[in-house]
């Protein structure tokens, strides 16, 4: 059984369309990457995984149960977390107080101690600054204090959008680098969002590129690999050359795999 | 100069009450984005609890008459209550809702306890001695100190003190303060929203307790409206302290009862009775030069 199925869910702001009928399964262990442009609806898709937004239609699994319209701290107790695009710091709470803060639903002190030390160990910038205001932090800082908070809530499925946002490409490379680590010693199942594909490309397991609402390409990062399929989604060329032809295979059978 | 000194003592727990005040409006503010007018008829039914349910005109002791370890919690109880009952039966119902659509269920809620009152303990207003030793004045060289305004500084420091330890020292406190910054951030990492709210609701009825008591020792008489003009004074200082801050309210408190005290001391009494019009004019004053505030929120941003 997946870890997470996303079934034909449907979104609208208002008069906006922002999903229309995305399909998604990730399977335990993975490392799944969304792709596409600004307003493709990759936040959307995980808001709506996380609890924060709600699909007029469709359903969404965890764990083979249904989460769809569950309040968010709900999801988060099942072991869902959230890293939003913004990242979203707490920034008149020390850092100390954003790590814990994601460990308050849970009741194994030892545990909390123990995890909170071995993350501290990863990010060792944040371990200088556990005491100071997080808002005080730089770009990079906040995106690791954002993803080291995420990850006091214990989750089994991560949910990172757009962790490249705004910083410089060293930066990021270190923020990839613990998530893969965190992925290899936690066990996690991560989804991410991002804008481009070539950073994507290396370390997925499986990419989707989101155009307008659907998932216009899906295969793992080795068919998509030389990115001239990527290239054609991306930017919509429906009927495009003839590489494109071998993803679309894909995207059917992994549907059929969720269905 | 013993004068002024005097003047400033008055401004002090005048002040302390509307920072209590102001703080128990500004801390729903923060959380939900409710600007709770009904605050004010919190503090009026701590008082009227304090007598026996009846329509006459005399009122008759009930909880008042309790032992003091007694009757401050039965009264900061009811209060609670009550404001838990308002959150889930008005607010609640509201939890998407915008803040001017939260602001006029509060007006509804506010109308609702105040002819709840008028129903219960009739319109006539009544006189209450609680306390009636605290009004006694203390002599510290020339200057002679009602008790009472000793008492009022002294609790509003202790609450304050308390407040604050308890949102920088408890679980509790610290899933406030983030809910209060990003609502749905807290959410995604696990924070029970209603749970904090609930608690932000039980925090403000024990400050509205607090007043209620205090303002009822100094001034003796019981109406259905005595919670108002608070409310509407603490709402002013909130928003010159900066909403959504904390330390803004009680600056924004003291600020006020300042302002008032010391214009009612030193106007010239043919223009005393414009007192609040020119309290008001230096609120906006200050507006114009700080629109955010005295010392605003870090971070103010419509919850999403």
């Amino acid at each position: 059984m997946a870890l997470l199925e996303i079934e034909d869910i449907h979104v609208r702001y208002g008069d906006m369309v922002a999903l229309r009928g995305l399909d998604l399964t990730v399977e335990e262990g993975e490392v799944v990457c969304i792709i596409g442009p600004n307003g493709a609806g990759k936040s959307t898709t995980l808001a709506a995984v996380a609890g924060g937004v709600r699909p007029y239609k469709g359903e969404v699994r965890y764990d083979g149960k249904p989460i769809l319209g569950m309040p968010p701290d709900r999801i988060a107790a099942l072991g869902v977390s959230l890293v939003p695009e913004g990242r979203h710091i707490f920034g008149s709470l020390t850092v100390a107080e954003n790590l814990v803060l994601g460990a308050y639903m849970r009741s194994d002190r030892a545990e909390i101690a123990r995890d909170r030390e071995r993350i501290l160990a990863l990010l060792p910038r944040l371990a200088e600054r556990i005491d100071f205001p997080a808002g005080r932090l730089s770009g990079g800082e906040q995106q690791m204090l954002a993803v080291a908070r995420a990850v006091m809530t214990r989750p089994r499925l991560l949910l990172v959008d757009e962790p490249s946002l705004g910083l410089a490409p060293r930066i990021v490379d270190q923020i990839y680098e613990i998530l893969l680590e965190l992925r290899k010693t936690e066990g996690l199942t991560l989804v991410i969002n991002e804008q481009s594909s070539n950073r994507v490309l290396k370390f997925a397991d499986r990419v989707n590129v989101l155009r307008a609402g659907e998932i216009r390409l899906a295969g793992t990062a080795a068919e998509l690999a030389d990115g001239e399929a990527i290239r054609h989604a991306y930017f919509g060329f429906e009927k495009a050359a003839p590489a494109a032809a071998a993803p679309i295979q894909t995207q059917a059978q992994s549907q059929g795999g969720a269905a | 100069m013993i004068g002024f000194i005097q003047n400033l003592i008055d401004a002090l727990s005048l002040g302390g009450l509307y920072a209590l005040t102001a703080l128990g409006i500004g801390l729903l503010f923060g959380i939900l984005r409710l600007i709770n007018l009904a605050h004010g008829d919190l503090i009026s039914v701590a008082a009227y609890a304090l007598i026996v349910p009846s329509v006459d005109v005399t009122a008759r002791m009930f909880i008042g008459d309790f032992n003091i370890l007694f009757l401050l919690p039965s009264i900061a109880v009811i209060v609670i209550v009550l404001a838990l009952v308002t959150d889930f039966a008005a607010f609640r119902p509201l939890r998407k809702a915008t803040t001017p659509t939260l602001m006029i269920a509060s007006f509804a809620v506010s109308y609702i306890i105040q002819n709840g009152i008028l129903m219960i303990y009739g319109s006539r207003p009544k006189a209450i001695n609680l306390w009636g030793a605290a009004n006694q004045q203390i002599q510290v060289g020339d200057l002679r100190v009602p008790l009472l305004q000793v008492i009022t500084v002294a609790v509003t420091l202790a609450l304050m003190v308390g407040l604050s330890l308890f949102l920088s020292r408890t679980r509790y406190g610290v899933q406030m303060r983030a809910a209060a910054e990003d609502f749905r951030m807290a959410q995604y990492l696990g924070v029970k929203g209603n749970f904090v709210i609930g608690i932000a609701f039980a925090i403000s009825g024990i400050l509205a307790a607090a007043v209620g008591l205090l303002y009822v020792t100094q001034s003796g008489s019981l109406s259905h409206t005595m919670g108002v003009p608070l409310a509407l004074f603490a709402f002013v200082a909130v928003v010159v302290g900066g909403m959504g801050s904390l330390p803004g309210a009680v600056a924004g408190g003291f600020a006020i009862g300042f302002i008032v005290t010391m214009l009612q001391a030193y106007l010239p009494p043919d223009l005393r009775v414009f007192r609040d019009a020119f309290a008001f004019a230096i609120v906006i004053l200050v507006l114009l030069f700080r629109p955010q505030g005295l010392i605003p929120a870090r971070n103010v941003v419509e919850r999403v």
